[in-house]
């Protein structure tokens, strides 16, 4: 069965998603991880802001699994069930 | 083809040649003998692939083609993974705006641009939250504002290219979706936002960009030549105008390192400062870490900071890890620098082999920011702060001094500028010279304020007010807007403004300008953005 992925995509990374809201893959897949691989091949611009050079998802940003924050699901090893819905958002910080 | 060993990922580039051709029908790189086909493979990306080619697969093809084999895939199963994903991307929200499609360029919308033309004099002006650029004429008297630009993003760093008949304001950018250096050949009107960080750190350093702290121009007979002093403390390069950056990696690989600690802003390298007479010597400073030296193009460093004492240490004269703020050389007496230490002023007239106390008559030895005069080698502008607890103009009276004579004394310059209750803090980068006659001091404050003085420094005005925290100020004088002679470029406050004037811009510069142009970008001297992409 295919179970599609949903990712959101904040504003300010729209610039590197062709203006697109929100990206669905089709062929889901079971981590976080493999998921944003694949939405990192499509739009390499998007990994670029979302990880540091070396692969890890930047301080400041937050990414949600449906309402769940990943910093307390496993990280990039959190598991995608049915249906998910992705958020990239970032963190409230600075003066 | 470099003489290096060929593997599967050979395989790979090869597949991203066939992919090319499929999805365009030409391929990738094109010449007229073997010897040019050869030095486009070597040397140059190929054309860019916009719509009907999905981006995701023009940009598998990219990486298939990646010059180095390290930033290819490195299994013939990820292309295969990322191919399936272009396929079975389906993309669910409105059409995308044709404009954006190639997301190299950003063009900005809703902010004050300047309109600058051929005498223009402009100051460039960082601050904690995004950069404005101030242009006026050579009485600099009245000035227009742009900006801001880079809404929310920290721009820590900012030169002006004037080498080899261009005009490219460089600047980087910080906020928590990472660091880029970016640079605009339009005055601000345009800006590069390239997909790919161009300075990065390579995997097996093991560690990211926080931030860029200083964007230094390489000689001006060298125009593609230009250095970055980054946080984490190291210095990165680039040879061909900033297409592609390397790591430095004599000077990360210094056994010192590990024991480099970071200042209150962090452990960063945040000023270089280039010999002018030998191309094989630069200098550079690191908070904390100390002045460091290379005799041999970047290959081996050594520590120079004999003499330059530190507060924080049981050891008050360690061989490093001082906590250098700012250190000044003018181009005529290479072989004399001044340094601004977290406490101390200190001066060497051998090359940074030893340092000696100048701090004669200021108020405090603490400060930040260091300005050489661009004509007088012993004429030298700081703003000394109260002191290290209490990093506020020495009480409340903002004051620049200057010295005439090397450092053996200090003479304040005040007229004009807040003496009372003006609890301001000058930053490392934020106070810089032109190279007019007279020259023209500029400096920005934490509280958002631009000074400027027209006759070096005998009576101040305010320029601006209202800002966000200046962190950064240079200056630009645009001798010829539409780039066919010399445009005299004052760079940074760690060098001369008058160091890094491409005064007179030799043909073979010319030649080599025009060639890079014609290969990496188009500008119209109007200034709307007809760059296309870049890497």
């Amino acid at each position: 069965m295919i179970v599609p992925v949903t990712f959101h995509i904040p504003g300010a990374l729209r610039e590197f998603t062709e203006g697109r809201r929100s990206v669905v893959i089709e062929n889901s897949p079971p981590t976080l991880g493999e998921a944003l691989s694949l939405l990192w091949n499509l739009y390499p611009g998007v990994r670029a802001r979302m990880a540091t050079e070396q692969g890890e998802i930047r301080e400041h940003i937050n990414i949600f699994i449906g309402d769940e924050n990943i910093r307390y699901t496993g990280g990039l090893a959190s598991p995608i069930s049915a249906r998910s819905e992705i958020s990239i958002v970032p963190n409230i910080s600075g003066g | 083809m470099r003489g290096e060993g060929a593997d599967y990922r050979s395989d790979l580039w090869a597949l991203g040649v066939v992919l090319y051709e499929a999805a365009s029908g030409r391929l990738p790189f094109d010449g007229r003998t073997g010897f040019e086909i050869s030095s486009a493979i070597m040397r140059e990306m190929p054309k860019p692939l916009g719509p009907p080619v999905p981006p995701g697969l023009w940009a598998i093809i990219q990486r298939c083609l990646s010059k180095e084999s390290m930033q290819r895939y490195q299994r013939a199963g990820e292309v295969q993974a990322a191919l399936e994903a272009v396929q079975s991307a389906v993309n669910v929200s409105p059409a995308p705006a044709p404009e954006v499609s190639v997301p190299r360029t950003t063009m900005l919308h809703g902010v004050q641009h300047i309109h600058v033309k051929k005498g223009d004099f402009l100051l460039l002006v960082g601050t904690t939250k995004g950069a404005f650029l101030l242009r006026s004429n050579q009485q600099r008297t009245r000035w227009e504002v742009g900006g801001p630009y880079f809404h929310g993003h920290a721009v820590y760093s900012m030169a002006y290219d004037g080498r080899g008949g261009q005009h490219r304001i460089w600047a980087s950018t910080q906020n928590y979706w990472g660091t880029l250096l970016r640079s605009s050949d339009d005055f601000g009107k345009s800006w590069t936002n390239p997909q790919e960080a161009p300075i990065r750190f390579p995997p097996d350093t093991g560690v990211s960009l926080k931030n860029i702290w200083q964007i230094s121009l390489g000689p001006p007979n060298e125009p593609d030549v230009l250095y970055c002093g980054v946080e984490p403390a190291a210095l990165f390069e680039t040879r061909d105008a900033g297409d592609t950056w390397s790591l430095v990696r004599g000077l990360f690989d210094h056994p010192h390192r590990p024991r480099w600690v970071p200042g209150n802003g962090g452990l960063a390298l945040h000023t270089i400062v280039l010999d002018p007479t030998n191309g094989q010597r630069m200098y550079v400073a690191i908070s904390a870490g100390g002045v460091y030296r290379t005799n041999d193009g970047g290959q081996t460093w050594s520590a120079q900071n004999r003499g330059i004492r530190v507060m924080f240490m049981p050891g008050k004269y360690p061989e490093f890890g001082q906590c250098v703020h700012k250190i000044a050389m003018h181009p005529d007496q290479p072989q004399r620098l001044f340094l601004q230490n977290h406490w101390g002023l200190y001066r060497s007239d051998d090359c940074a082999e030893n340092w000696i106390d100048v701090a004669n008559g200021v108020p405090s030895d603490f400060g930040f920011a260091m300005v050489m005069h661009p004509r007088n080698p012993d004429c030298v502008y700081i703003v000394p702060v109260e002191s290290d607890e209490f990093r506020c103009t020495c009480d409340g009276r903002l004051r620049v001094y200057r010295t005439r004579n090397a450092g053996a004394s200090w003479e304040p310059l005040m007229r004009g500028l807040p003496q009372k209750r003006a609890y301001e803090t000058i930053l490392r980068d934020a106070m810089t010279a032109d190279s007019l006659d007279p020259v023209g001091i500029y400096f920005g404050t934490r509280n958002g304020q631009i000074f400027g003085s027209r006759d070096e420094g005998k009576t101040w005005q305010k320029i601006l007010e209202g800002l966000p925290a200046v962190v950064c100020i240079r200056t630009a004088f645009v001798q010829d807007a539409s780039g066919s002679s010399a445009i005299t470029s004052s760079k940074t406050s760690s060098t001369s403004s008058g160091s890094r004037t491409a005064s007179k811009a030799s043909p073979s510069i010319s030649s080599r300008a025009k060639s890079l142009k014609s290969k990496s970008r188009e500008t119209n001297s109007r200034g709307t953005d007809s760059r296309g992409t870049r890497r």
